[in-house]
């Protein structure tokens, strides 16, 4: 299976505080992880590394072969990256914020269509985002994740804040997604566990235990 | 700073810019602002027949100092409040193309607001029409300075709790490096010296720009990837 990212031995210290001790793993092509844990426990922080949002304090970052760190650009064409909050902006529309993140990674006017297509929001495609309920707000943020079909997706705190019905519904998109290696954080497991393959108990900064799902 | 840095860094410009526009209360209270104060310092100066070029210049540069303030506190504070920060880490660019893409939104937006002081000042300063070519320029040399300066604090400061509070205190001190010419070359404009006579004021304000650039170059990596 092709590997698409490999963690050595990594740490992060915020001052005094040991958020990861030392976390080695690997995700390989199509490969869903789930990240549990209590609060604290370094799966933010351990998503975020992964991003290249946030810089290790020892270990590496592998992303398709290639060192993460030293090739930020080229490793965050390859990842979207889902946040708790979402990333797009109040005053601009769907389809606006689409092409503005799709600007950097050369995206085509085709595939705007494609990406609203798969999270089934092409009708509120011209409605400015703050405009949008949280739910179509998060799949509007998903097709956003989704522009140059990137080889991974990391999902933080995935289903938070979102009632039952729409968190279903995601949790079927994200079945639907076969090519994507998606790595998603949670603290509750059952709905991200229905779509995910293995899941990673994470705590004080290190794995506890692991579990292949199916 | 490659071509596509200054593409990207457009991009991130341009989107800044239509968000302001989009929401234009904040612009508009920067102008009015503006606006009121040099009407409110013609009250005064009405009755004095000669006025002091120091004592305007400094009215000027107080002006566009608060507009700068204003203008830029919000924009890496408004990225960190809205969550939209981490979508900017996560586009496939160099660091210092975002700190760009914030600077160039802050020198429009600047550059608007001293195009608004400038238009007030001809009304109620009775400022001479020869003049305004000059003060355009020093202006636009003192807006450059300010949004690189003030970009690159809103970064450093974007985590702070109180950001806006600190930024307009430690504002202060780092703009004496632009304010101190910048006010001594606008004196020497009113008082009707050409612009050769400015080359001290320049060469100071130009200094302070490519400090402020080579410490961001160096800084701004380590500040945005936290």
């Amino acid at each position: 299976m092709t590997e698409i990212v490999r963690l050595e031995e990594i740490t992060k210290n915020f001052g005094y505080i040991k958020a990861l001790r030392g976390i080695t793993l690997s995700f390989t092509k199509g490969q869903k992880t789930s990240l549990l844990g209590p609060n604290g426990a370094g799966k933010s922080t351990l998503l975020r590394i992964i991003a290249t949002q946030m810089i290790p304090s020892s270990g590496q970052v592998w992303i398709m072969n290639e060192d993460a760190q030293k090739n930020r650009i080229k490793a965050k064409k390859n990842i979207g990256v889902v946040g708790h909050r979402s990333f797009l902006y109040d005053e601009l529309t769907v389809l606006e914020n689409l092409r503005f993140f799709g600007s950097f990674i050369d995206s085509k006017e085709f595939e705007y269509d494609r990406v609203l297509k798969v999270t089934d929001i092409e009708k509120w495609r011209d409605t400015k985002s703050g405009h949008l309920s949280y739910g179509l707000r998060k799949r509007a943020d998903i097709s956003r994740a989704l522009l140059g079909d990137p080889a991974l997706l990391l999902l933080d705190e995935f289903f938070a804040g979102l009632d039952q019905e729409t968190s279903s519904a995601l949790a079927e998109y994200m079945k639907g997604l076969r090519d994507q290696t998606i790595i998603t954080t949670s603290h509750t497991p059952e709905l991200i566990n229905s779509f995910c393959d293995r899941s990673i108990l994470i705590r004080g900064g290190l794995i506890e235990k692991e579990v292949q799902l199916r | 700073m490659s071509d596509d840095t200054l593409s990207y860094a457009l991009k991130l410009a341009r989107k800044d810019l239509i968000v302001e526009l989009r929401r234009p209360h904040e612009l508009l209270s920067i102008i009015a602002f503006t606006l009121s104060s040099i009407i409110v310092s013609s009250f005064s100066w009405r009755t004095i027949l000669i006025l002091d070029p120091l004592v305007v210049s400094a009215a000027m540069w107080v002006v566009i100092f608060f507009a700068s303030i204003l203008v830029l506190t919000t924009s890496f504070a408004r990225e960190v409040d809205r969550g939209t920060i981490d979508g900017l880490r996560s586009i496939p660019c160099p660091p210092y193309a975002v700190l760009a893409g914030k600077m160039i939104y802050g020198m429009v937006t600047l550059v608007i607001v001293l195009l608004s002081l400038i238009f007030s000042s001809l009304l109620f300063l009775n400022l001479n029409t020869a003049l305004i070519p000059s003060l355009i320029i020093i202006f636009t040399i003192g807006a450059i300075d300010f949004a690189l300066m003030g970009s690159m604090m809103s970064a450093v400061l974007m985590y702070s709790e109180g950001k806006n509070l600190l930024l307009a205190f430690l504002f202060f001190p780092v703009s004496v490096p632009i304010l101190l010419p910048g006010i001594q070359a606008v004196a020497k404009i009113l008082a009707g010296e050409p612009l050769m006579a400015l080359m001290p004021e320049f060469r100071l304000l130009f200094a302070f720009m490519l400090a402020v650039v080579a410490a961001s170059m160096t800084l701004f990596q380590e500040i945005f990837l936290e």
